[in-house]
């Protein structure tokens, strides 16, 4: 390192130390930021790569459930399950509701699962088992707070949980509970046993385990027939059909663009607010120099040596406030309500925006010290 | 550039250094100043203030472009030395410098500051400190070489100063009033040192001053005016 670069931090070591804390606690911003919203890519596309469809049968003319209402009729894979190529299908439904639970008022992301052909075996379960009963079991994700062999009330009846699952969240941030459709369309309606009775007196609901109406319909293919059953499915047009690409894509570049782009602008700004903090702090100890700097170019000095002296500064507050910045996003995040993805391509990503703001934001500084002549020492 | 005794160590012909004054009328800080600096001798420069002697000293070292005239540095013609970087390597290499003020770097001790004109020239720092401590020592600071500069007295600094301009073995030593600064007794001292150097190290070394008493240690003295010489042996005195 240079001679008087680490020899001027350790005598301003005050200075240095709180440009770095500082520029530090921009970086953790940026980090939460740009984490944020991978968590919340994350959490949006998990369900969607975990329950194991191939294709998912929605509404015609709609994007599917995770994008806008999707409504379409429960014996829907009844008829999907006769085209040829399906190995299986599963009806979906997804509902965001609130509920009071010990006096709070929580967010849940009611799920239904196609009991008895999907119990919940593709959920990863921390504690407890899958569902079991057709009716009045339900698995929570750890989120929602809920202990193993508890009992909730969700609307009319008490549902109790089983297992519990971590990492289930959609992608508004609310766990979710799985229960099996029917109980999931009771949440949703709050639907009371005389409603139920009525229905079925008039002939609208099929039967208390049928419910009328679904989300979508989750279609698992054999190999490589997956386009084939789409366009069979998309022939009938009354429904949509959507591959597992289709709907990552939904989601990513059709729900989340937005927030990307303001991350994006979030992280650039606070990218370039660290740039200013850096400059600021070595242009004003490179100012305060100045004497000194034109006194190493009488005594003989040369460019490199004075530049080296400013830059390595400027990038010694960037890694240390690096450092802090790290430190701080590994204890700090795993608290944070929102999940908060840290991905080493998004580290890097700011790490090389932090040495380009400690480059530019040194810059001034260095303008500034090579126009000092050596003769100003004499004058 | 081995010094031997009496040889010239730079040599001003005519020079003529002119500025552009604040009223946009031409200032002729120097003119046709014609002065040897001789290896192994010490040369005092006197005169009253803005007569030019800064500025004399600033054509010798290199710093200033002169506007008429020649510099010839041990033979070699200072106009052939052209861009900024090759003059900083030769000042680097072949001159050192004493101010009015000692010009310390604050953060750095003693023995770092008296290093870092090593440092600059590519000595590893081990071993520049461990000359600058050698170099303490003949001024009577080693005692003192690791403290920072303000806890140092002012003659203390300035003797730190003069190890500084020491480091590189310079041939021509060029002080601006090094006494202004320090009272008589440690003025004298600081001059004194300066004799012995040129005497031991054979280095040229030119001291502007104000101070009368200490005329008894220069081999020659040069009165300046109005940016001219205008008593005193310019060439060389033997
Ligand atoms: N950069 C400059 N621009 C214009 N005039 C200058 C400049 N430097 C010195 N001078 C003028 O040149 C003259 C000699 O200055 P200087 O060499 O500093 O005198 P001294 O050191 O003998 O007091 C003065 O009149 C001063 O005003
Ligand atoms: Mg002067």
């Amino acid at each position: 390192m240079n001679y008087l670069a680490w020899r001027d931090i350790t005598a301003n070591m005050m200075r240095f130390v709180l440009a770095a804390a500082g520029v530090g606690f921009l970086l953790t911003g940026s980090m939460g930021m740009l984490g944020l919203y991978r968590g919340v890519l994350h959490d949006a596309l998990s369900t969607i790569e975990e329950i194991g469809a191939d294709l998912w049968v929605v509404q015609g003319g709609r994007a599917g459930p995770f994008a806008e209402g999707s409504v379409v009729s429960a014996t829907l894979d009844r008829r999907v399950e006769g085209v040829a190529g399906t190995t299986g299908v599963r009806r979906f439904v997804q509902n965001n509701l609130q509920f009071d639970i010990d006096g709070q008022r929580r967010r849940i992301a009611v799920t239904g699962l196609d009991f008895p052909k999907d119990q919940g075996a593709w959920l990863s379960l921390v504690e407890g088992r899958l569902l079991q009963a057709a009716r009045g079991e339900a698995i929570a994700d750890a989120s929602l707070g809920l202990a193993l062999g508890r009992e909730v009330r969700l609307g009319r009846d008490l549902y109790r949980v089983v297992g519990i699952t971590s990492g289930q969240v959609d992608m508004s941030g609310d766990g979710q509970l799985f229960v099996t459709i029917p109980d999931a369309m009771d949440i949703a309606d709050s639907r009371t046993s005389e409603t139920v009775l009525l229905d079925r007196a008039q002939g609208l609901g099929v039967s208390a385990d049928r419910p009328s109406r679904i989300a979508a319909v989750i279609v698992t293919t054999l190999p490589g027939m997956s386009g084939d059953v789409a366009r069979s499915i998309a022939a009938w047009g009354d429904v949509a059909v959507l591959s597992r690409d289709d709907q990552r894509s939904v989601l990513v570049d059709g729900r989340l663009w937005r927030l990307r782009l303001q991350i994006l602008f979030f992280t650039v700004l606070l990218l370039t607010v660290t740039g200013v903090v850096i400059a600021m702090t070595i242009y004003n100890s490179t100012v305060e120099k100045l004497h000194e700097i034109a006194m190493l170019k009488l005594i003989g000095a040369r460019d490199g040596f004075i530049l080296s002296m400013i830059l390595e500064q400027a990038v010694l507050i960037g890694l240390l406030a690096y450092g802090l910045a790290l430190a701080l996003s590994m204890l700090l995040f795993p608290h944070f309500p929102r999940r908060v993805v840290l991905l080493p391509e998004d580290l890097a990503l700011i790490f090389g925006g932090l040495l380009l703001a400690c480059g530019l934001g040194s810059w001034i500084g260095i303008a500034r010290a090579m126009r000092v002549r050596a003769k100003e020492v004499l004058a | 550039m081995t010094p031997r005794r009496g040889r010239p160590v730079l040599s001003l012909r005519d020079v003529g250094v002119r500025y552009r004054g604040g009223d946009g009328a031409m200032v002729d800080a120097l003119a046709d100043v014609t002065l040897d600096l001789v290896a192994g001798e010490m040369i005092g420069i006197f005169g009253p203030s803005g007569c030019g002697k800064t500025t004399l000293l600033m054509a010798a070292g290199l710093l200033e472009t002169i506007t008429s005239g020649s510099v010839r540095f041990a033979g070699t013609a200072a106009a052939t030395i052209v861009d900024d970087a090759a003059l900083r390597d030769f000042r680097r290499r072949h001159i050192g410098f004493v101010f009015q003020k000692p010009n310390l770097v604050p953060f750095l001790t003693a023995v770092e500051n008296v290093a870092l004109a090593m440092v600059i020239d590519g000595v590893p720092r081990a071993a520049a400190e461990r000359r600058a401590m050698g170099l303490l020592a003949v001024l009577d600071m080693a005692h003192r070489a690791g403290n920072h500069p303000a806890r140092l007295s002012g003659g203390e600094q300035q003797r730190v100063a003069v190890a500084r301009a020491l480091a590189n073995d310079p041939i021509l030593l060029l002080a601006d009033e090094p006494t202004a600064a320090l009272d008589s007794r440690r003025g004298r001292q600081v001059m004194e040192l300066l004799l012995a150097i040129a005497r031991q190290r054979l280095a040229a070394i030119a001291v502007v001053t104000h101070d009368p008493r200490s005329m008894d240690l220069f081999d020659r003295v040069v009165e300046m005016e109005d940016g001219r010489v205008v008593a005193g042996n310019a060439s060389s005195a033997r």
